[in-house]
Parts: structure tokens; sequence; C-alpha cells
């Protein structure tokens, strides 16, 4: 569906993205990165809004900024999302709607179903200004998700979500994602196991990992840790503390360690397998 | 006071507007029109003393407002603003600070002029109104352009077409007696009334 | 698109501060309608009315400009550009309804100065088509465009400057400053302190690129009927220049890769053609103080400038015929063919003043060489030719040639005159009339876009007949009366009746005097009024009388106009102030209210003034410029202090001479005569002596 071939970016000579080649099909890819990785670069070049100085975004092998049908087929969510605060949400969905070429006939209901999946449905006659930071982000994933777009690209969807919310993203995104490809761009790795099919790991602008969740599980495979505090130290080679607990008065490390040890591992999670391949644990 | 300037330093290169406009071209048109005139044209250079010096006492208050009314970082600014660091005494701080830079224009003045203290009262009382005017009204729209807008198209109603309108908060005349300052008691009364409304907004809304 | 529109108008109206501060405009537009409408009432100027209408209109301006940035500028404050830009012309799309949105705001009042300039109009009741054009595209230009300037602007200003609030207000407050005359004394310290006279022009031609409102606030000059407000074709230009390059600039914005490039390329062409246009805007009216304008450019000109004395000078030739092709566009473009009596002259020379560019003098057998010095061109020998042809362009600051209106008096050098002749005659503060005693035979044609009027008998702008001066005269201006030409939009039109009035009087004021032979005929001449602003700048431009037309800035009455043919006849010589004494005395126009009247002059008092003003002119009759500037402080003192005696004398000397020699002296209908033929002559005797003269013979008179 969308191929990103040989993409780099840069800002001045700050250099982005360096030769990105991703293929993403009909699939809900997570975006896995740190802060400043080029997550947010690299899902605007794909949206078309950067220019990349080298590479290209195709759509159905074309290139985006060719092909008739790309916008029609986008659903884009920024990281920053805000909307004319005097409107009513409905108002401001009409508007998107007009803007995005949506038929007048099918509006209403697009709204409808649009708002229904954010759970703002009985908000669509308030103001925005009247709506909180978390409401105007669902409205923002409403926005992203009218018109039934092809290719889905959410920056950042769940931040200032609470956690009922974030679990009723989750469906939604399980509720759109036949025959479309949804990339959700995010540093909690938690959103991308309950949502994502792949995942695609990204560093200081280079592909890291681009694959499914379980084969990201899989590098830590025998390589995690959960030891006591005191018996930190004899972990032999290459290692990182992930996470320092306490139970039941004791303090427990969860460790990530390169070579075998002599402890039993544990079975690793998706965070795990993240840490390692951005640690350099593989 | 380090907050302020700060805040004033904040400002780069449009701080220098009020000091360029008062000590290079101020002088400047002054001498001009004294060249003109011939000399014997004090009243002219008045004119102009209160053209030029008065619009331009508002531009550090209305763009230090800015900062607290359409910044994106309003909120925060609200947040570290202790009880005396008001709006309302930057106000008064950032008058005595024009108030001094127009004294230096002034003692130039007094090697141009014989006696031009009487419109040096003129003018401060003057720019004390155009600052409480743009505090008032900046509180009063939540917007620093408008009255921006209203500052200098006052004054240029009122110098440059309208010039003995009842309205007006300048003076006609020889500034040589306490006659010339005619309206000043009433401009200085009415600039308190502003400010004393603009504080009164401001508590309300930042305050409260 | 509708939705969008709606949801833009929406916002406006749902947002506190844009759209009470709108309404609040809104009121304060419908109060000032009263205002104008009641200085209508209370002094029937309609163009000052009209003045006080387009005062507020950078006001105006400024808050649209408000307007838009603040509406623009919420989709940057809540982050909406990034994902609208992914939408199909999203960006695009909400630019054209929001432009759309604030074309409606604007149209508003727009339309509500529209409505009250046509109820002004129908109230005037005036019913002159081209004063009804005059007023729609006023509005359209002043009330429409320059409002639609605004938005672009705000709005420009907000897609390229985004939340710079700190640069966007300060722009704007440039902006607004430029648009009054607030510039007027900073722009002028160049030229006052450091006589860079191109430094001025730079300044002014910037502000001018600027100017969205001509009649700018604080131009105190007053607007002349034939020509209105400035509408010249630059002005359209200028308006059309702030409405497309913001426009472009917005639009670059709105698209990425190569339509991008595309509008930047369009916004630069734009500049280039804007500036480019501006350059070549010919004949416009400048009526402000830099040393370009309408009121000073001439004099500042010819200041420095040394006067030669022409007085007996003789050209040697005449012209016979002149054949004139005109054409007026932008500025005068002038094919001129004349005809002189001899040929044989070694060498030629002409008047043409110095704002019109020669471009060729030719001969039937080609091109002659020239020199041009200021307003002279020098011709060498003809070689027997005796047509040459004149080819120039140009345009004069105050004798206007243009789309909106043509002011070109017989008197003035806009066409070559034969001999050298001065143009500006300082002591007078007034421009030469310069007419031939000798009447030319004229055909002229002329290509303009307005229906002039000529002295010359003749139809569709060509014209043919003889006089000794050709007289333009277009815009808004009419045969009123039978041979009458004016404004017709002036209040004071002028009538037959009142100049036969003034033939009569002066034709019994030459038997009072005897001399019969002075008497003029002038009544049945055709009559032009000309702008009453010619006499702004020149004492000598009241009334001209030429062999075949009379020019007057104005005709109330009879006695009045008599006066004013009689001050055009008389040569002021070095008092000018005396001979406007003379006037009054000789018309009997005197103030007996004055103190002056209420005892009679010592004569020996006003001998010793004379004495004293004799001696102080004496003093200092060799200063000059370069003089008092190496003065110093105390010899300036005492230059200065002298000066103003000097004044003060002289003030007295003229009142008390006046009153004694042509109101209590038995002898003043002698005295009348006697400076009657002081003022008709050429002589160069000082007026002062030949009033000690008399007051002398008097005095010895008296005591014999």
């Amino acid at each position: 569906m969308i191929t990103v071939n040989n993409l780099s970016k840069s800002f001045g000579r700050k250099e982005v993205l360096h030769s990105v080649n991703l293929r993403l099909d009909a699939k809900v890819y997570g975006l896995l990165g740190a802060n400043g990785a080029g997550k947010t670069t690299l899902i605007r070049c794909m949206a078309g809004l950067y220019e990349p100085q080298q590479g290209e975004v195709l759509y159905h092998n074309e290139p985006i900024h060719k092909s008739k049908s790309f916008h029609q087929d986008l659903g884009y969510l920024p990281q920053a999302f805000g909307m004319f605060r005097e409107l009513t949400l409905y108002e401001m969905m009409e508007y998107i709607c007009s803007l995005k070429g949506i038929p007048r006939s099918k509006c209403t209901s697009e709204i409808t179903k649009a708002l229904t999946s954010v759970n703002l449905e009985d908000k669509a006659g308030d103001r925005i200004k009247t709506l909180s930071g978390g409401m105007v982000r669902r409205a923002g994933i409403a926005q992203a998700i009218l018109g039934d777009p092809k290719v889905i690209l959410l920056d950042e969807p769940t931040a200032g979500l609470d956690p009922s919310e974030r679990a009723r993203f989750k469906n939604t995104v399980s509720e759109l994602k036949q025959d479309r490809m949804i990339l959700i761009s995010t540093h909690i790795v938690e959103d991308v196991d309950a949502c994502c099919n792949s995942v695609i790991v990204i560093d200081e602008g280079r592909v890291l990992f681009n694959g499914s969740c379980e084969e990201l599980r899989n590098i830590a495979l025998n390589k995690v840790y959960n030891i006591n505090e005191a018996d930190s130290d004899r972990i032999t080679g290459e290692k990182f503390i992930l996470k320092v607990s306490e139970m039941e008065g004791k303090i427990y490390h969860r460790i990530l360690a390169k070579e075998k040890q002599a402890y039993e591992s544990e079975k690793p999670t998706l965070e795990d397998g993240y840490m390692c391949l951005v640690k350099g644990i593989v | 006071m380090r907050r302020l300037y700060l805040e004033l330093k904040n400002q780069r290169f449009y701080f220098f507007v009020p000091p360029v406009v008062l000590f290079i071209l101020v002088p400047l048109t002054v001498l001009a029109t004294i060249k003109s005139g011939g000399g014997n044209n004090f009243p002219e250079c008045a004119t102009i003393s209160q053209l030029f010096i008065p619009s331009f006492a508002a531009w550090w208050p209305l763009f230090i407002l800015k900062e607290y009314l359409n910044s994106p970082g309003r909120e925060l600014l609200f947040v570290y603003k202790s009880g005396r660091d008001s709006l309302f005494s930057k106000m008064i701080i950032l008058w005595v600070f024009y108030l001094l830079h127009v004294v230096i224009v002034f003692i130039y003045f007094t090697s141009l002029f014989d006696f031009v203290w009487f419109l040096f009262i003129a003018v401060i009382i003057q720019s004390m109104f155009l600052i409480a005017l743009g505090y008032f009204l900046s509180l009063l729209f939540q917007n620093t352009f408008i009255p921006l807008i209203i500052n200098f198209a006052y004054s240029s109603i009122f110098m440059l077409a309208v010039l003995d309108s009842p309205l007006s908060i300048f003076e006609n005349g020889f500034f040589n007696n306490t006659g010339s300052l005619s309206k000043s008691i009433v401009v200085a009364i009415i600039a308190s009334i502003l400010f004393y409304g603009g504080y009164q907004i401001e508590k309300r809304l930042y305050n409260d | 698109m509708k939705k969008l529109y709606q949801a833009s108008l929406l916002v406006f109206l749902r947002s506190k501060n844009l759209s009470m501060p709108y309404f609040v405009l809104l009121a304060l537009t419908l109060a000032y309608f009263g205002f104008c409408f009641n200085n209508y009432l209370q002094y029937r100027e309609i163009f000052s009315t009209l003045i006080w209408l387009v005062r507020p209109c950078i006001f105006f301006i400024v808050f649209f400009i408000y307007l838009s940035y603040e509406l623009t500028i919420k989709m940057y404050d809540h982050n909406m550009v990034e994902y609208l830009t992914t939408y199909k012309h999203g960006l695009w799309k909400t630019y054209a309804a929001i432009i759309v949105c604030l074309l409606t705001i604007i149209a508003l009042p727009s339309i509500m100065f529209f409505v009250f300039i046509l109820f002004i109009y129908c109230y005037i009741d005036v019913q002159y088509l081209p004063f009804l054009i005059h007023l729609m595209k006023l509005s359209v230009l002043y009330f429409g465009l320059s409002f639609v300037t605004g938005i672009m602007l705000g709005t420009a200003m907000a897609a390229k400057l985004k939340t710079k609030r700190l640069v966007v207000y300060s722009l704007t407050v440039i902006f607004m400053l430029l648009n009054t005359t607030f510039t007027d004394v900073p722009f002028r310290v160049p030229y006052l302190l450091f006589n860079s006279y191109r430094t001025e022009r730079m300044l002014y031609y910037f502000k001018d690129f600027l100017t969205v409102v001509p009649h700018e606030l604080g131009n105190n000059f007053s607007v002349v009927p034939i020509y209105g407000f400035p509408m010249e074709p630059v002005r359209w230009i200028l308006a059309g220049f702030w409405i497309l390059f913001p426009l472009t600039l917005i639009l670059t914005e709105c698209f990425n890769r190569k339509t991008k490039k595309a509008l930047m390329a369009t916004s630069c062409l734009i500049v280039l053609l804007g500036a480019g246009l501006f350059s070549v805007r010919g004949s416009v009216l400048l009526m402000d103080m830099r040393v370009d304008s309408y009121p000073f450019a001439d004099p500042f000109y010819y200041q420095d400038r040394p006067r030669e004395d022409y007085s007996g000078y003789e050209a040697g030739f005449m012209i016979e015929e002149y054949k004139m092709d005109l054409t007026i566009s932008n500025e005068l473009h002038a094919e001129v063919e004349v005809t002189i009596d001899n040929p044989d002259l070694d060498r030629y020379e002409f008047t043409l003043y110095h704002g019109y560019i020669l471009k060729s003098v030719r001969t039937e057998d080609g091109e002659l060489p020239f020199t041009r010095q200021g307003d002279y061109i020098s011709i060498g020998s003809l070689n027997g030719a005796d047509r040459l042809t004149f080819k120039y362009y140009g345009k004069s600051p105050k004798y206007y040639a243009n789309r909106q209106a043509i002011a070109l008096p017989g008197y003035f050098a806009y066409y070559p005159k034969p001999g050298r002749m001065n143009i500006w005659d300082p002591e007078r503060y007034g421009y030469v009339i310069n007419t031939s005693p000798n009447e030319s035979i004229y055909t002229v044609h002329i290509r303009s876009n307005l229906e002039v009027f000529c002295n010359l008998a003749g139809s569709d702008n060509s014209f043919h007949g003889k006089s000794n001066g050709l007289s333009l005269l277009a815009g808004m201006y009419d045969e009123v009366a039978e041979n009458i030409y004016a404004e017709p939009v002036r209040e004071d039109l002028p009538q037959r009746a009142y100049i036969r009035e003034a033939e009569e009087i002066l034709i019994d004021l030459f038997h009072r005097l005897e001399r019969p032979e002075a008497i003029l005929h002038f009544a049945d001449k055709k009559f032009f009024q000309v702008p009453r602003s010619f006499t702004l700048n020149s004492n000598t431009e009241h009334v001209v009388v030429m062999s075949d037309h009379i020019t007057a800035d104005s005709c109330n009455n009879g006695p009045e106009l008599a006066k004013s043919i009689m001050e055009s006849i008389l040569k002021p010589k070095s008092s000018i102030r005396f001979m406007w004494e003379y006037l009054d005395y000789l018309f009997n126009r005197q103030d007996e209210t004055d103190p002056l009247f209420q005892n009679s002059v010592d004569l020996n008092i006003l001998l010793q003034e004379i004495d004293e003003l004799q001696f102080l002119a004496a003093k200092y009759s060799d200063m000059d410029r370069e003089k008092y500037l190496n003065m110093n402080e105390q010899e300036r003192k005492a230059y200065n202090a002298a000066q103003n005696r000097m004044l003060d004398t002289n003030v007295k000397v003229d009142d008390k001479a006046a009153k004694y020699l042509f109101y209590e002296s038995p002898r003043k209908e002698e005295n009348l005569r006697i400076f009657f033929d002081f003022f008709t002559s050429e002589s160069d005797e000082d007026y002062l002596e030949l009033v000690e003269k008399i007051v002398r013979e008097e005095l010895e008179h008296d005591h014999s």
C-alpha cells in the first residue's frame, strides 16, 4: 500500500532520517522510538507534509504528490492538534467533511460514526473551547477517521488520554483495521502491544526493526532476568537495568543481559524486545 | 525588577524603537524644524514633541502585555506572578523608565529653547495617559493589537487632523506659563481612572 | 465551500475580540456619517465633507488588518495547519473561506460608505455625471479596494509571519503612519538638515508606494473640484498590487513544490511590475510638504537659480503658427510644429518648462542639434527652414495633464514659446504670465480619455484658431454657460453679468485715471475658471486676460473681478504690498475702521521712516544666503533684528504713504494716476523714491 524508498530528510545540517526503507500493507503498525528518534518526521514525510531530500514515498506504487487518490485516502492526526475553539464539535466535523470532500448526504452519518467511535457523540453540540484536552485529542482521532480513509497516520494518538479512553482507542483501532493501513507513532509500548500487528522501531533516524510483535519480543528471549538487587552485580557481560521494583520489602532489578546468565530468564515483553534493540543488546 | 528587565530584553530589536525615536528622530526633527523656521518656532517643536514622544510611550508596556495576553506561555507567566509583581506596577515602572528617557531629551532641549519644562510636564502626563489607555484597553479586549492601533490612531487624529478638539489630550500654545497646561490636570485624572479600571480588571481576571 | 465559509463567519461572529469591535466600528461609522452630513449642512462644501469622510479611511484599513490577522492566526494558534495541509487543497480551501468571509465583513462598511456617498450626491442635487462617476470611483478605490488591501495584508502577515506578533504589530504601525502625515516632518529631515534632496525623494518614493489612501490623514490641502480626489491610474495599479502581492504570498503557503515555486516567481514578477509601473507614474498630484510637491516644487527649484533679467530682450523672431499633436496619458507627450517668421537667424532661443524632456528638434531636412539649459532651448541656424518640430514629454508638478484632469493655461510654457522668458518671479512669488503680444495660429489635436476644453474653436479634442496662448482644461469641467467654462461642482459658478460689470467698472476707472488707451475689452471673451489652488503658490494668477480668453480662479462678483484684472495689469516692482494698498484705494475698498484712520498722517515722520528704511536696505543690500551662513552668532542676531525692524517699518511706511497719497492728499487723483503710470511702466525706479519725491513736493507746496 505504502512504500518508503530510501527516504532521507535533513533540517539544516542535522540529518533526521537516514535512508529509510519500509513497505506497509493493510495492517496496523506501531512506530516505536525514543523522543527525537525521527518518528514525527517520518510520519510527516509519509503524509506529504515534508519534502524529503532523498528518496520517495509511494502510494500504490505512485509517488504521493502525484497520486490522485492519496489525499482522499489519508487520515492524519498530528502530534499537536487543535480546532477552531469558537465552533461546536459537530460544526468542526462538518468543516472537516467539507475539506475532505465528503458528500453532504453522507456527512451526518460519517460524523456520527466517527464521534461514536471516540465516545464523543454526546459532546457534538458543545463548543470546542469547553472540551477537555483529552476530548480534543479524541476529536482529533475522529477527524482522522472521517470519510473512511484507507491510510491512517496517527502521531501519538493516546497522549493525554485516560486509561479507559486508551482502552477505547484500542477498540476503535480494532474496528477500523479491516483493509486499512494504520500507522501509530508512539513511545508507549503497551499501546503498540495492544493494537498493532507489526512494529517498526526507529532510532536516530534509522529503522532498527520492522516485523511482528512476536518477532520483537523474541529478540529479548533468554535475555530478561528479574533478580534481587544484591545479585545484580553478578550479571556478566553487557547489561541494562530496565526497571527497579520493590516486592515484599525486597528490591528487584529487571535486567537485560546480552549473555546467558546463571539465573532463570523471564518471558520477554514487547518493551523488553524494544529496549534490547535500542540498547544494542542483541 | 529582574523579571521586568528580562521581559524588556525579550523584546530584542523592538526594545530599541522608543530610544531611537526619542534620541534620534525627535532631536533631528526638532533641529530640522528650527532650521526651516529660522529659530523662532518653539510652538512647532512642541507640536513635534507631543506627536512623537507620548505616542511611543505605550510601546514597551503594550509589547510586554502582549506576552501576558497573546503568547503561548501566558499561563506560566501568571502562575509565577507574585502579588507585588502586578501588571499595574509594571505599567508604572515602565512609565517612570520612559520618563527618564524623556528627561534626557528635554535636557538637550534646554540647549535649544529658553524654557521647556511646561512642555515636559505636558508630555509626561500625555505619556502616562496613553500607557493607562493601552493598559486598560488591553485587559478589556484581552488583546494588545487593538490598543496599539488606538494609541497611534489617537495621536494621529488629534495631532494631525483635529488639532483643537476638546477630546484631545494635547496642548497648543507657547508653553511659557501654567496656562499652557490647561488640559494636563484633567488628563492626569483620566489616566488615573484608566489605571484604576485596568487594575480592577486585572485583579478580577488573574488574582481572584 | 459554503460550509467552510459559514464556519469561518461563525468563528468570526463568536470571537468576541473580533465581532464586538467590528459592530462598535459599524455603529461609530453611522455616527460619523451623521457628523459628515452635518458638516455639509453647515458649510455646503461637498469636497470638504468628502475629505472628512476619507480621513479615517486608514484606520478602517488597519482595523481590517487586525481582524484578518486575528481570524487567520487562529489556524496557527490552534495547530490546525498541519492536518489541514493533508487534505486535498485543504489549506487553500481554508484560506479561501477565510478571505471570502473577510470580504463579507468588509462589504458591509463598504456598502455603507457607498450608500452614504450616493445619498450625499442626490442631496446636493448637482446632476453632473462625471462627478457621480468620480464618487463611484472614490467609493471603489478608497472604501472598497483599500479595505480589501487591509484584509489581504492581514491575512498575508498571518500566513507568512505566523505568530510573530511583534513583527506584525510593528509593520502595521509603520503602514499606518506612512498613510498619514505623521511622516512629513521626519521625511523632510534629510533635505532640511543635510540638504539631501535625493534621500527625501527616496523616502517619499517608498511612502508613496505604500500609500493606499492617497488623500492621507493630516493632509490639510483642499481637494480641487476639477481634479477631485487623486485617482490616477497609478493609484489603481497600487491598489491592485497591494491585493495581488499579498495574495501570492498567501498562496505560497498553500501549495508545495512546483506550484509554490511558480507562485514565488509570480510574486517577484508582481513586485517588479508594480515598482516598474509605479516608477513611470508620470503626472500625479502631490499635495504635501515635499520638495517635489505641487505647492513647493517650482518655488524651490527657482529659489537657488539666478534670475535673468529679460526686460528689453527680443527673441528676434515670432511664431506664426503652431501645429500640435498632444497625447495626454500618464503625462503630456507632445509633437509641436512651429512656423517662424524669420528663418535667417544664426541662433534661436525657445522657452519650454524644464519638466518637459525634449527628445528631438527637427526640420524637414532632419534633426537639429540643440542645447537645453533649464527652461531654455538653444538651436543654431535653421539653414533656411522655417518649420521646426519639437518632440517632448514630461510633466509639471502644478500644471498637471494626466488621465484624471488637465490644467494647462496658455501663459505657461508647456509648449515652446519664442525667446527666453522667466517662468517664475521670486519677487512676486508667482508664475510669470508669459503671453505673446502677437497672436499665432494654432491647430491642435489631443488624444485623451477626457473631453478637453480649449479657448479655440473646435470639437472632439481638435481645435483651430488664433490666439496669444493656448489654454487646455479637462476633468470635472464643463461649459456652464455660453462661453463660460468652469467646474460644475463648485458653488461659485462664474456669470457673464459679472464679467460685463467688471469691464464697465474698469472702463470708468481708466477714464477717471485719464488713461482711455489702457481700456480693455474682455466682456465677450471666453472665460475659463481655473482651480483655486492655482493661487496656492502664486500671486500672479488670479486673473489673466489673453487675446481671446480669460482665465481666473474665481468670478464671484464684478467689482472683485475688476480689481483682480487691474492687479494683473500692474507690475508690482519692489513692493507688492504697496501695490495692494494702491488697489484698495483705487477701488475705494480701504478699511476705515483701521486705527490708522483715527489721525492724519504726519508727513515728517513718514519721511524719517522712509530714510531709515532706505538706510537699512542699503546696509544689507549685498546680503545673500552664503554670507548669512558665514555670520557669527552676534552678527546674525543683529541682522535678524535689523530685518525685523525693516519689516515693521516697511509695513508702517506702506500704510501711511498709501493712506496719505491716495486718501488724504488734496492731489490724490493725480497721485493715483502717477502711480498707475509707475505700476504699468518698465521703469526700475524704487517706489519709495517716488513716494518720497511726491511727499516732499506736497510738503513744499504746503509751505509755499
